[in-house]
Formats: C-alpha cells, structure tokens, sequence
C-alpha cells in the first residue's frame, strides 16, 4: 500500500515539475515574442521618422505631392501585429512615391542632405529586417510549443493561442528600389 | 617578376646544397659511427660536429637571407599588386592583446604570431597575421605537453554596419574558443546560444550573441549563405568575432602562410599558390561583401 502511495506521490510530483516548468517555458517564449515586437515597434518608428524626414526636404521642391504622401501612413500605440504590417506596407508605398518624385528634381536627387536620409533609410530597413526575422523566429517556437503535445494542454489551461507572424510584403519590397 | 623569380630560384638552390651537404654529413657520421668508433672514434664525431657547425654557421644564414628575399621581393610585390596603402613586415605579428581583447578565444600560455599584413582591399581596412597560440604544461613527472590552439591566420576587417555589442560565430569543430554560453561563463560575459532561421547553418555555426537583434542585424540571410560558401572554400576551421564594429576571422588551417618551399622550384606555380593564400584575405571581403558600405554614415 504504502509504495503505490509513493509511486503515485512521485508521479504527481514530476507532474507539478514538469506542468511548472512548461508553463515557464511558455511564459519565457511570450516575454521574448513580446521584446521582438517592441522591437519592431522602433524599427517601424524610426523608418516612419527617416520617411518623413525625406518628405520634409521634398517639400522644398514639390509641396502638394509630398503632403498628400505624408497622409498615408499613421502609427499609433498597441497595434496588432496584422496592423504593424499593413503600416510597414504603406511604408513601401510612401517610400515608393518620394522615389518617383524625386526623379523629377535631379537637385533634390544630387543633394548631401537626400543623400544622407537615403543612407539612413536602408539602415533602418537593415533593422526592421532584423526585428521580423527575430519576432518571427520566436513565433515559431511560441507557436511549436503550444502546439505540441503535452505541452499544447498546458497552453489551452492557460488560454494561449497561436501569434501571428509580422508579413513582409516580399513583393512590394523588391519594388522598392535604391538609386544612387 | 622573372628576375626576382630567377634570383630566387639561385638562392632556393643554394640552401637546398646546404641542406643535403648537411644530411651527407650526418648520414656519414651515422654509417661511419659502428665501423669507426673503435678503430677511430674521432671520425665520427667530426662528421657530426661538422654537421652542426655547418648548420649553425651557414645553413640557417642562407636560409634567413632566402626568407627575407622570398618575403620582401616576391610576397610584397604580388601584395603591391593587390592591395592598396599596403604594409607589409614578415618579422612582425598582431599583439596577443589584440585577440585577448576580443574576449573570443582561450589564449594558453605560449604566444607567437608574424607575416603582419595591414591594407586595403576595395577600399576595406585590413590587418592580418600568422598567429600560434598553445598551452604548454608539464605534468608530474616533468615531462613537458603542447596543446595547439590556434595555428593559422588572424584577420581583422572593418565591419559595413556599426553594432555595439559582441557576435561570436564558430564553425562546428573549433574547439579552444572561449565558450561564452557555458554554466561556468561569468555572468558579464555570458552571451546567449542562438539558432537562427536557417537550418544547414545552425548545423554549421554555434552562435553566441549578447544582442539578439543587432546578432540578426549581422547575420542577414546574405551573410549566413556567404559563411557557408566560406566554410567550403577555406581551409581549417573558422571563428568569426564581430567586436566593436570589426570583424575578426580566425581561419584554424594549422600551417603557416607565406613560407619560401626549399626543395620545390620557384616559379609560377608558386607565384599561384602565394596568390591562393592571398585570396583568404580577399575572399572574405568579396564574399560578405564588406565593400558595400551603405549601412555606415559619416
């Protein structure tokens, strides 16, 4: 009697171990997923920042054109993942509509200051590339987790779902091209 | 080029009589040592002290001379050919401190390093050198143990992207790099084991970052397909350090670059394979394409 008692105590026990420890596995993989999104968030920021500032110095030259671009995008706090990529898309689209511009004012084209800005906004691209790729990887692992059994009945007990993923729009950003 | 070709080819020939009048000698005092020595023991002896002497006093003289020429006329001028704002010193090395910094590697206890190169390659800053780095112990009973931990070249590139924080990339198989993601690892250096999106090179490459994003800001899939292409092209195994805005490469080959053959003619297979150890340096700049510097401003 006494050693059922044990085996079944023990087998509750590394139940405890083993639920507790998935359960942390889970949180850990939310709290990354969580950081690679903020991540996103700054990158998505800055290139909003450079994107303006860009439309800014085209102003100087085609004021009307340059404001109704500037209409285009808006950020604000808490989107969802799914808004965070349609603000990226139009992003590409803005930065698409200063390059058209610009290639009517070869002054603007030739300036230090265009320049400059167009430098900046591959840099930011290069880290908006890297927050995704980040923020996508850890939704992979979140997403295994919770799918995979056992761990997926510790993920439903705790009301976790699938994250979505941050889309590039790959065809839109082959568009999008750099002249210099 | 034909000349210092020419030149160096009479100098090979040279040292290399030297080195078989030094082999006749000793084969001499070996074959005349169980025939001489009772009859007369000085022979021998003679031929061995001879062999020495010669060795000393004029071998390892002409050797030197032959070194310095082969380094000075032929490695520099094909270096000349392809680097810009070139220095070259064959007697020089890159200071132990200069990889301790990096914080990357175990550095033993027994240093060496020469064949300092510092230039430009498409407008790149480089430096690089012959390093050897060991750990030499002697166990109880006094006998002494050589561990080799690095043999091969020590690259340091400026890097097209400016980060702040430390990247090591290693080949699968490096073994005496500092292990940064280990229980042992004190906590201000610890960095954490990534597994990035590609599969073939997490097999590859064992990744430790202490930024996860700036290590995706290095590690484009570009450069991850380029590291793989490396590894296949490049013989020995590789470290890739990304410290302070630089890139360090260490290529773990186990030879030297650069060295003068003695008993193999001077001509223009060996103008070829001098150029086959230059294109380490350039291969990693063609390959990760370091001379795309956009990223960099000012």
């Amino acid at each position: 009697m006494d050693t059922i008692f044990y085996v079944l105590g023990g087998i509750v026990l590394l139940l405890v171990i083993w639920f507790i420890a998935t359960r942390n596995k889970i949180v850990r993989a939310e709290v990354k997923i969580d950081e690679a999104a903020s991540g996103i968030d700054v990158a998505l920021t800055k290139r909003f920042d450079v994107l303006t500032k860009m439309l800014d110095v085209t102003k100087g030259y085609a004021k009307y054109e340059a404001e109704t671009l500037t209409r285009v995008v808006s950020l604000r706090k808490g989107m969802s993942m799914s808004e965070r990529s349609e603000a990226n898309a139009k992003m590409d689209d803005m930065l698409r509509g200063i390059n058209v511009l610009v290639e009517n004012y070869p002054d603007l084209k030739a300036s230090e200051n265009y320049k400059q800005l167009q430098l900046s906004i591959l840099d930011v691209e290069e880290h908006l590339q890297a927050s995704r790729r980040l923020y996508n990887g850890n939704v992979t692992v979140f997403n295994n987790i919770i799918v995979t059994f056992p761990s997926s009945a510790v993920a439903g007990m705790m009301g976790k779902s699938k994250k979505e993923f941050f889309e590039a729009e790959a065809k839109k950003r082959a568009d999008v091209k750099m002249d210099f | 080029m034909s000349d210092i070709l020419a030149r160096l080819e009479h100098s090979r020939k040279t040292v290399a009589n030297y080195y078989l009048l030094n082999g006749l000698l000793l084969l001499l005092c070996f074959l005349s040592f169980p025939l001489l020595i009772q009859a007369a023991p000085v022979v021998p002896f003679a031929f061995l002290i001879a062999s020495v002497c010669m060795f000393l006093f004029f071998t390892l003289k002409k050797r030197k001379a032959y070194t310095t020429g082969f380094k000075h006329d032929l490695v520099e001028s094909i270096l000349k050919e392809i680097f810009t704002d070139l220095y070259f010193d064959p007697n020089r090395g890159l200071h132990n401190s200069v990889i301790k910094n990096t914080g990357m590697m175990q550095m033993g206890n027994r240093y060496s390093s020469d064949d300092y190169i510092k230039g430009k390659y498409k407008d790149i800053a480089f430096e690089q050198a012959d390093v050897c780095i060991q750990q030499v112990t002697t166990d109880s009973e006094g006998r002494s143990h050589t561990t080799t931990y690095f043999r091969g070249r020590w690259m340091i590139f400026d890097f097209n992207k400016n980060f702040a924080s430390d990247l090591q990339v290693r080949e699968s198989g490096f073994t005496y790099a500092k292990k940064k993601g280990g229980w042992f690892t004190p906590k201000e250096e610890k960095m954490k084991k990534l597994e990035l999106e590609d599969a073939e090179f997490n097999k590859g490459f064992n990744v430790y970052a202490s930024n996860d994003h700036e290590a995706y800001y290095i590690l484009t899939p570009h450069i991850m397909q380029s590291m793989k292409t490396l590894r296949e092209r490049t013989k020995g195994k590789l470290i890739l350090c990304f410290v302070a805005s630089r890139l360090h490469v260490g290529v773990n080959s186990n030879d030297n670059a650069f060295e003068p053959p003695i008993f193999r003619a001077i001509d223009e297979n060996i103008v070829n394979s001098i150029k086959q150890e230059i294109s380490v340096i350039t291969r990693f700049v063609d390959e990760l394409k370091l001379d795309r510097n956009i990223y960099k401003q000012g």
